[in-house]
């Protein structure tokens, strides 16, 4: 299926005449929706509670991507793979994006107080958090996102920019110094990321807690950013970008890491579901308790068939993970899918009953419009390919055989 | 795809112009052929060879000794006590089920990621996998107490309409393991029917002739067989890639599902299967390195393939490390105050020994394997190897036998100690591993000669200037044969 004869030079690898549009349509949509939430979120009368909650969910998926762009770029770097370099520079912005998702975090931590529960005063007197009161102080868990952030934001930018230098330079070191951090990257980042779901999302309910919900939060992460890295490929395409050098083989590619994290993440969530159920001790099936009533149990239910039944069995043939239409369908539908199962995650604590508005869709709107703003701009001005990295043409030629 | 390196045994180079060439020494079709089917065929077997089975048989003896007089005399010759009713059985069983997995993950994953340096290593390990899951499944079988219903664990319908608790992870168990050992069977089995028709052509007696010759199904080589026996590869192993994940979760589902602090925690499954491939490829590391060495196979198992190992033995090992850490964290931040204690009393309590046994061969050692020198040198790795199997070991026991000496009840607390039975039942065992490892090796080709002339530049028709023609015994062009070829 690889055009044999394809050469970097044959496509527009440049965002010129689309980035500034691009930057500018994308960042008005998310500075117009995230004004309309707060808006939507100031008339609900509840001190903007809702809206911390709608806030958190969108901002923890929105992270969780960028989250899937840092760990996929390490770990193609030291499994020395090449299939990816044509697309990798897309991956590369996703992941250097996190001083923004830094600075978005701040309404989270401003709004801690009322989506948290160990801000609450009740709960934080009870005898169960005494142990963990200076876990929960605001000073710690405002120092422990800064530590996330310095990490991340560290590894994003530095393989981004070693990877435009390599533009420059077309040094075989960097590729070398890269994969030499890459191992130490994946091992701190696997720490991080499971630390900060721990105080992002678990601490919602203070008292509940699982061993494996890091996991549970980076699968369902690195499978949208599978799905993004998706839609972003064909958008570009659809403009003329990147035509050719991403061949079908990459494409197949893609529905791969879609299909596989797909199973991996309902194997992670029914570990941790099937374990609390069966042992059954109050204060771990507590947490399964509030979201499986009153309308939030019927969304756990579609969310098994959502989030892994149907995407499952639309992506298990080879002819659909190469069949454009076919993928840029379950890609959206994967977002929304693992955008939900975050919903479900977090929104029980706030209302018992099944809630849903035009203001988690426009806070989704808003996050992931500034997100895309954000990373148009650090694309625009460089090339959408890393141009001299030493496995390009490896990757030009590449074949699923 | 010329390696940058000078010495011609080194392909490790991390130059990354170039792909590593996995099949070094200049070896063609031919010489592949030979080399593997040649210590089935035509070498006398070497004195050593027989020096090593007499002790493995040996020992394979001494296990149905010991499981005789169980038989004969009941569980109570093991130190198992109350509260420990869990003791060396169950380790053994989770450790032999745990070698297992590199086998499924170099088959089956790595086949579906396309890691052409598979193929070297892979018949190795698949055989490696079956000896193990036939070593583990001995011991739920003989642990169960009154042997001669030892059936009853299979859903079989009979006229008291008896039936196993399908709620037990116990059963799941049943399930999981007997799926896991048929795939396997048949995925290796699958694998090696092209090589067996070599073995068979090659044969030179009669006897030979016709085994290999059944074995080998009746291949021929044709087209039609390729295009089946591909399709069939290709479905074996994605069935084989769940199977990966599912034994060893269900594996951790014995201890997960129940409430005794330090085995209920959600992150077992997959902190289990971490363990398992860890654990696999350590043990076939230890084995490879001697079989290459005495077989004359460095040029087909280089040092790049065992590099690779290398990594992912460090890779999981770190994820082994990270759960760990998960657990003590969560035990504290949890705040139960029974699932703390469990912690605590690992590392510091009358079983920290072990515990620290556990944690220096699991996580600390193969640390060392960050280093490049480290990780390509033979005796270093070997050495590291033989840890991560002890310590892999330990983690069983740490888990299975920690957590209960020391249940809720204080009164009823127990140090738990092997006997001579519990002893000799698990070196038993190895023994009988050994054993049919050392016949794999004596009448199997021990690597996939069919596969491993796929990933040579010389079967790629349009490879540069190569002009490539024949079936696998070749008429290999002059100029790339090996110098000084048989």
């Amino acid at each position: 299926m690889n055009d044999k004869s394809v050469r970097i030079e044959d496509t527009n690898t440049s965002l010129t005449g689309l980035g500034r549009r691009g930057f500018m349509i994308s960042a008005v949509v998310g500075v117009i929706a995230m004004a309309a939430t707060v808006a939507l979120g100031a008339a609900a009368g509840d001190g903007m509670r809702r809206l911390g909650y709608t806030y958190l969910i969108s901002y923890a998926y929105v992270l969780s991507v960028s989250l899937g762009a840092l760990t996929f770029l390490p770990i193609m770097s030291v499994t020395k793979a090449s299939w990816h370099i044509v697309i990798r520079r897309l991956a590369e912005v996703m992941a250097a994006v996190m001083p923004l998702l830094a600075i978005l975090a701040i309404p989270v931590i401003l709004f801690a107080g009322k989506i948290y529960g160990w801000a609450d005063p009740q709960i934080a007197a009870s005898a169960a958090m005494a142990h963990k009161a200076a876990w929960f102080s605001q000073g710690a868990f405002i120092l422990r996102w800064v530590i996330y952030f310095c990490i991340w934001s560290g590894y994003g930018i530095f393989f981004w920019r070693q990877s435009l230098a390599q533009d420059v330079s077309g040094d075989d070191n960097i590729t070398r110094r890269v994969e030499n951090l890459s191992g130490f990257s994946i091992m701190i980042g696997a720490i991080t990321i499971a630390m900060a779901s721990f105080d992002l999302l678990m601490s919602v309910d203070p008292l509940w807690f699982s061993t494996i919900f890091g996991v549970y939060y980076w699968a369902g992460g690195f499978v949208s950013f599978f799905a993004v890295l998706t839609l972003l490929t064909f958008g570009l395409q659809n403009t003329g970008r990147m035509t050719r050098i991403v061949s079908p083989e990459h494409i197949h590619d893609y529905g791969k890491g879609m299909f596989a994290f797909t199973f991996f993440w309902a194997y992670i969530a029914f570990s941790q579901y099937m374990l609390y159920w069966y042992a059954n001790i109050p204060e771990e099936t507590n947490w399964f308790l509030e979201r499986s009533r009153e309308g939030w149990g019927k969304l756990g239910i579609f969310l098994i068939f959502a989030a892994f039944v149907l995407p499952f069995a639309g992506l298990i043939s080879r002819y659909a993970k190469r069949h454009r239409k076919m993928l840029a369908f379950w890609a959206v539908w994967i977002i929304a899918a693992q955008w939900l199962n975050l919903y479900w995650v977090v929104m029980p604590s706030f209302s018992e009953k099944f809630v849903f508005g035009v203001m988690d869709v426009t806070c989704f709107i808003g996050i992931a419009g500034l997100w895309l703003a954000a990373i148009t701009r650090l694309a625009m001005g460089h090339s959408l390919v890393p141009l001299k990295d030493p496995r390009l043409e490896a990757s030009l030629r590449f074949e699923n055989a | 795809m010329k390696s940058s390196a000078t010495d011609y045994l080194n392909n490790t180079s991390d130059d990354p112009r170039y792909t590593q060439e996995l099949i070094l020494g200049g070896n063609d079709f031919t010489s592949i052929t030979e080399t593997v089917s040649d210590i089935v065929l035509e070498r006398k077997t070497p004195l050593a060879w027989y020096v090593m089975f007499t002790i493995t048989a040996g020992l394979t003896g001494i296990l149905f000794l010991m499981i005789g007089y169980l038989f004969l005399t009941g569980v109570g010759v093991w130190g198992l006590n109350n509260p420990v009713g869990w003791g060396w059985a169950i380790v053994n069983f989770v450790f032999w089920v745990g070698i297992g997995h590199a086998g499924t993950l170099i088959s089956a994953i790595l086949f579906l990621l396309r890691q052409k340096w598979r193929t070297s290593i892979n018949r190795f390990a698949e055989a490696m996998t079956i000896f193990a899951v036939i070593c583990a499944g001995i011991f739920p079988g003989i642990h169960v107490g009154r042997v001669w219903v030892v059936w009853w664990l299979f859903p079989i319908p009979n006229f008291q309409n008896m039936w196993p608790n399908f709620r037990s992870p116990l059963l799941w168990d049943v399930f999981a393991v007997g799926t896991y050992a048929t795939v396997s069977l048949l995925f290796w089995y699958t694998g090696m029917v092209p090589d067996l028709a070599t073995l068979r052509d090659r044969a030179k007696g009669r006897l030979q002739q016709i085994i290999y010759g059944v074995l080998s199904l009746g291949w021929v080589g044709s087209h039609r067989h390729w295009h089946r026996y591909e399709k069939a590869y290709l479905i074996l192993a994605g069935l084989a890639t769940p199977l990966v994940l599912s034994v060893h979760s269900v594996v951790s589902f014995d201890f997960a599902t129940a409430q005794l602090p330090g085995w209920h925690t959600t992150i077992f499954p997959p902190y289990f299967v971490a363990g398992a491939v860890f654990s696999g490829f350590a043990m076939v590391g230890t084995i490879l390195i001697p079989a290459r060495q005495f077989f004359g196979l460095k040029e087909i198992i280089s040092l790049h393939h065992l590099e690779n190992m290398n990594k992912i033995i460090l890779a999981t090992g770190s994820m082994v490390g990270f759960a760990y850490a998960t657990e003590f964290f969560i035990a504290w931040y949890g705040g139960n105050p029974t699932e703390g204690f469990a912690f605590v009393n690992r590392a510091f309590g009358p079983y920290a020994w072990a515990y620290w046994i556990m944690v220096t061969c699991n996580v600390v050692t193969p640390q060392l394997f960050w280093f490049k020198k480290l990780r390509t040198s033979i005796p270093v790795m070997w050495v590291l190897y033989i840890f991560v199997n002890i310590g892999m070991w330990f983690e069983r026991f740490v888990i299975t036998v920690s957590s209960l000496s020391r249940d809720f009840l204080p009164s009823s607390w127990a140090y738990y100690r092997p006997t001579i039975v519990d002893i000799l039942t698990f070196l038993g065992s190895w023994g009988l591993f050994f054993t049919l490892v050392l016949l794999f090796i004596r009448f199997l080709p021990m690597v996939a000669m069919a596969e491993v002339k796929t990933v040579m530049p010389i079967a790629d028709p349009h490879s540069g200037e190569r002009h490539i023609v024949g079936d696998y015994h070749g008429d290999i062009p002059e100029h790339v044969r090996r110098k000084g070829h048989k």
